[in-house]
């Protein structure tokens, strides 16, 4: 087990992109760079009346040959659109034949093929529910059909949370 | 990611997972190891002063109370102490919010979820207590 120095030194240099839904329906898509949100796009119908998590995909991206420039993110996301949209299909595949994101602990999905040397990348899901668990299958699978779309269209965050 | 604050019932919940003896068995280092656990699974370390306090307030004795500010020592409060007049407000509009099951929503649940929201993230939590679709 890494120390808690040594992981939160990993958070600081990750790349990761998430698409979660809220219990109230806000769905927010976004790539975090660093523990930094660097792109974000937040969608909600009506008032906010509850932030809970009610489901989250998340390809976590580590290693030594990870873009450092919020310039370079996009354009790097979308040359490994090939690598991420296979470990998607084959981890939605996994999802629909049964498992179980309610769990203690999130789902894990790292069998990526073709990375380049110095990256690693695991899917993590989690859902509340087991309503929610149900469509996490068809969550995945959105994101892999509408990977590049879904990357392009992030807005930088201009926010800064104090 | 900043975006993701953990409610209470995850610490709690990482918290009697890992301990298997009694607490008098463990050093700090330990459930440092018990948070950082968290951390890496959720890829946040962000909690809310309420989460801190309601941690701290199920604490039963001055041992538990050393290790328990070790554990909560490796998260971040993310609003600092800093509980706006609005967070109130809001707060109290959710507890207004009667959920068809009527079931009672807990005062430090409407908080931490009012914080969250002004805060621009969401709340990893294990409580299902409000409708999905009211």
């Amino acid at each position: 087990m890494a120390s808690l120095s040594e992981i939160i030194a990993s958070l600081k240099q990750g790349l990761s992109f998430y698409r979660q839904e809220r219990v109230d329906g806000g769905i927010r898509t976004g790539i975090t760079l660093g523990m930094a949100s660097i792109f974000e796009r937040f969608e909600i119908e009506g008032e906010e009346w509850d932030p809970s998590l009610a489901w989250s995909v998340e390809l976590r991206c580590s290693g030594s040959s990870l873009p450092t420039g919020t310039a370079d993110v996009k354009p790097w996301l979308l040359a490994h659109e090939s690598q991420i949209k296979d470990a998607f299909r084959r981890f939605s595949e996994q999802l629909a034949a049964g498992s179980d994101p309610t769990g203690v602990y999130p789902l894990q999905f790292a069998d990526f093929r073709g990375l380049p040397a110095g990256v690693t990348m695991k899917i993590v899901c989690t859902a509340l529910r087991r309503y929610d668990a149900y469509f996490l299958a068809e969550h995945v699978n959105y994101i892999r059909e509408h990977w590049s779309e879904l990357v392009k269209n992030l807005e930088p965050t201009f926010h800064k949370i104090s | 990611m900043r975006e993701k604050i953990l409610d209470t019932n995850k610490l709690i919940s990482q918290w009697k997972r890992r301990r298997k003896r009694p607490l008098g068995d463990y050093e700090t280092s330990d459930v440092e190891v018990w948070a950082a656990e968290l951390i890496e699974l959720y890829e946040t370390n962000c909690i809310l002063t309420p989460v801190y306090l309601e941690f701290i307030g199920g604490v039963i004795d001055r041992r538990e109370m050393e290790l328990s500010r070790a554990f909560l020592g490796a998260f971040s409060i993310l609003d600092e102490g800093d509980i706006r007049p609005e967070d109130w407000t809001k707060a109290c509009q959710l507890a207004e919010r009667i959920p068809q099951d009527t079931r009672p929503r807990g005062a430090i649940d409407c908080l931490i979820k009012a914080i969250t929201i002004r805060l621009r993230c969401v709340l990893v939590t294990d409580d299902t207590g409000m409708p999905r679709h009211p």
